[in-house]
């Protein structure tokens, strides 16, 4: 890997920043997920907690257990010891396909999106219920999913002002990714569909189902569709189909 | 035990709020001014995890069901029991029947009701922090009975302390982050001259610092990748607005941090009302680790603060069943 990666930063006084790349690219998003995975197998009393970015493994340390240079030392230990950039998925990863309607009133950037892009609504669609891309981390609010990675022509910036507000279970896009909100929220993001999938709903068992490495795909549906669904949602499953992948 | 005759409707149950769950998505919340939460704790004897009642806005009214001991803290408001003042920073116990009155806070934004025993709340991931943005907890509401969650504990006298300093700070320390390098350093110059003020667009999750001139952007601003954010960044929106991220802050964010302010001196910022004006300067590592371990220190030993309630004679009722006279002839003696 060029460009002096990997390499490790700080974040506020207490965290460390694993950094895998600077730009959104697959292999440093498997590499992040699997450095942290396998720090965590250490289970190190000064790591107090990990977490995946897209591509980076951050951790919260406390260094009156260890000193800030020796918890540093065994990062760059870790780091050396292999080609994390090669790194496999983790196992029992899922699928999930999510019914969604395409723009009209419930997704009003739909339209202007697919212009930015140069392709057809019907193109757009295709696009949107064949890819399977992938949950490259779970942030932003509870089980939020952001995934990736979608062809070059979605590298599109977000708005340099923030939205009102869009709802929950929105479908929104930006820099080649997908993101499903967990909750209504203002954002910089283009809102191009609609959902009913709660990434977070503390009526289920598990209120947070998708998690880091799992794969996401839509399924075309009209607005009365949705509104079946909404009418019976309790659990915020959103009339999602989970599937296993086999690695 | 209490019952909410009224609040503002922000007010929910707060304790130091959930780690361990960020890789969920899940925010740290807690109480904005963890100051409050361990002289509350030391006023009650009691673990500073242990839920607070954070008001926000123009406080409340409460019932009192049962005989308890709550404690005040944080911003001060005005506050009465059956419309006789009683004394903020303190302890103090409330007889059946009584009605419990605060006012809207004055010198800050944050106010606590602490119950010896701690309240009774749900735990949702290991914390009773409500977040009621991101569907964890509810706000508290007209009606809703407050319990304790120890009880039959065992008597303590009533106590008042003295706060730690934090309502008149008005420089705040910071330290790089993994993006300060994202700005140029005459951008960040200009950051550390700029004096800002605290604009009113301000909740748990972030405040907004307005000033006067242009943003503070970096360059490919919007197209920057999502990475970790935590309370206490500074975060440059599209427009290079900058906004302090709170305890409620989302986990993760595309918009750029130039810096972090450090943890000691988050909840002192969080206090600040609107129009107080704010600078920043940038400090080492490791003077604000010393800074952050001279605060762990100052908590570890917060009781000291705390002092027997002085008493105006001119508001006791019961002034002639004191013996006001043996100090006196002790000093001479």
């Amino acid at each position: 890997m060029t460009n002096n990666f990997p390499k490790m930063n700080f974040v506020g006084i207490d965290g460390i920043l694993v950094q895998f790349s600077d730009e959104i690219r697959e292999n440093a998003n498997s590499a992040a997920l699997a450095f942290r995975h396998e720090v965590e197998q250490k289970n190190q009393s000064s790591v107090l907690e990990s977490a995946n970015s897209l591509t980076a493994a951050y951790f919260r340390i406390d260094t009156k257990i260890e000193p800030l240079d020796s918890i540093l030392n065994f990062f760059n230990e870790m780091l050396r010891e292999k080609n994390w950039y090669t790194s496999k998925l983790p196992t029992d990863r899922k699928l999930f396909k999510i019914p969604c309607v395409f723009g009209t009133e419930l997704a009003p950037q739909f339209e202007k999106v697919i212009k930015l892009a140069g392709i057809s609504r019907s193109q757009a669609i295709l696009e949107f219920t064949t890819t399977r891309t992938r949950v490259m981390t779970i942030g932003f609010s509870p089980g939020q999913p952001y995934a990736g990675l979608l062809s070059k022509k979605w590298d599109l910036p977000r708005l340099s002002e923030v939205s009102k507000s869009v709802p929950k279970s929105a479908l929104v896009c930006a820099i080649r990714q997908l993101i499903i909100f967990s909750n209504s929220t203002p954002t910089g993001w283009h809102h191009i569909g609609q959902t009913a999938f709660e990434c977070f709903n503390s009526n289920r068992q598990q209120p947070i189902l998708l998690r880091p490495g799992d794969e996401i795909t839509f399924v075309e549906i009209k607005s009365g569709e949705l509104s079946q669904i909404n009418n019976n949602n309790a659990d915020g499953l959103g009339g999602v189909e989970i599937l296993e992948i086999r690695n | 035990m209490l019952e909410v005759i009224s609040t503002s409707g922000f007010s929910s149950f707060q304790d130091m709020g959930r780690n361990g769950f960020r890789s969920q998505g899940i925010s740290r919340s807690g109480a904005a001014d963890y100051y409050a939460l361990f002289e509350g704790a030391a006023l009650l004897d009691q673990n500073p995890n242990s839920t607070a009642l954070e008001l926000i806005g123009n406080g409340g009214k409460f019932r009192v069901l049962q005989d308890c001991m709550v404690a005040l803290t944080g911003a001060i408001m005005p506050a009465s029991l059956d419309q006789k003042p009683l004394a903020w920073n303190s302890s103090h116990f409330l007889h059946y029947g009584s009605i419990l009155e605060l006012g809207a806070p004055q010198n800050g934004r944050y106010s606590y009701l602490h119950l010896r025993g701690g309240f009774k709340a749900p735990k949702i991931f290991n914390s009773s922090s409500a977040q009621p943005s991101a569907g964890i907890g509810k706000y508290t509401r007209p009606k809703d009975i407050l319990e304790p969650l120890e009880k039959n504990l065992e008597a303590l006298k009533c106590q008042t302390i003295e706060p730690v300093d934090r309502f008149e700070l008005t420089n705040f320390r910071l330290v790089e982050s993994f993006q300060t390098h994202l700005f140029t350093p005459k951008t960040i110059k200009k950051f550390v001259d700029t004096e800002f003020s605290i604009d009113n667009q301000a909740n748990r999750g972030g405040m907004k610092l307005a000033h006067t001139g242009s943003g503070f952007s970096t360059s490919n601003q919007l197209k920057i990748m999502s990475d970790m954010i935590i309370p206490g960044d500074i975060q440059m929106t599209g427009s290079g607005q900058p906004f302090v991220l709170l305890p409620d802050c989302q986990t993760m964010g595309g918009y750029p941090r130039i810096g972090c302010i450090i943890p000691p001196d988050l909840p002192a910022i969080a206090q600040l009302k609107t129009g107080r004006t704010v600078k920043f300067k940038f400090i080492s590592r490791d003077e604000a680790n010393r800074i952050a371990s001279k605060d762990r220190k100052c908590l570890e030993i917060i009781k000291e603060r705390c002092l027997e309630p002085i008493r105006d004679p001119q508001k006791m009722a019961d002034l002639l069943n004191f013996n006001l006279i043996d100090g006196a002839v002790w000093a001479k003696s």
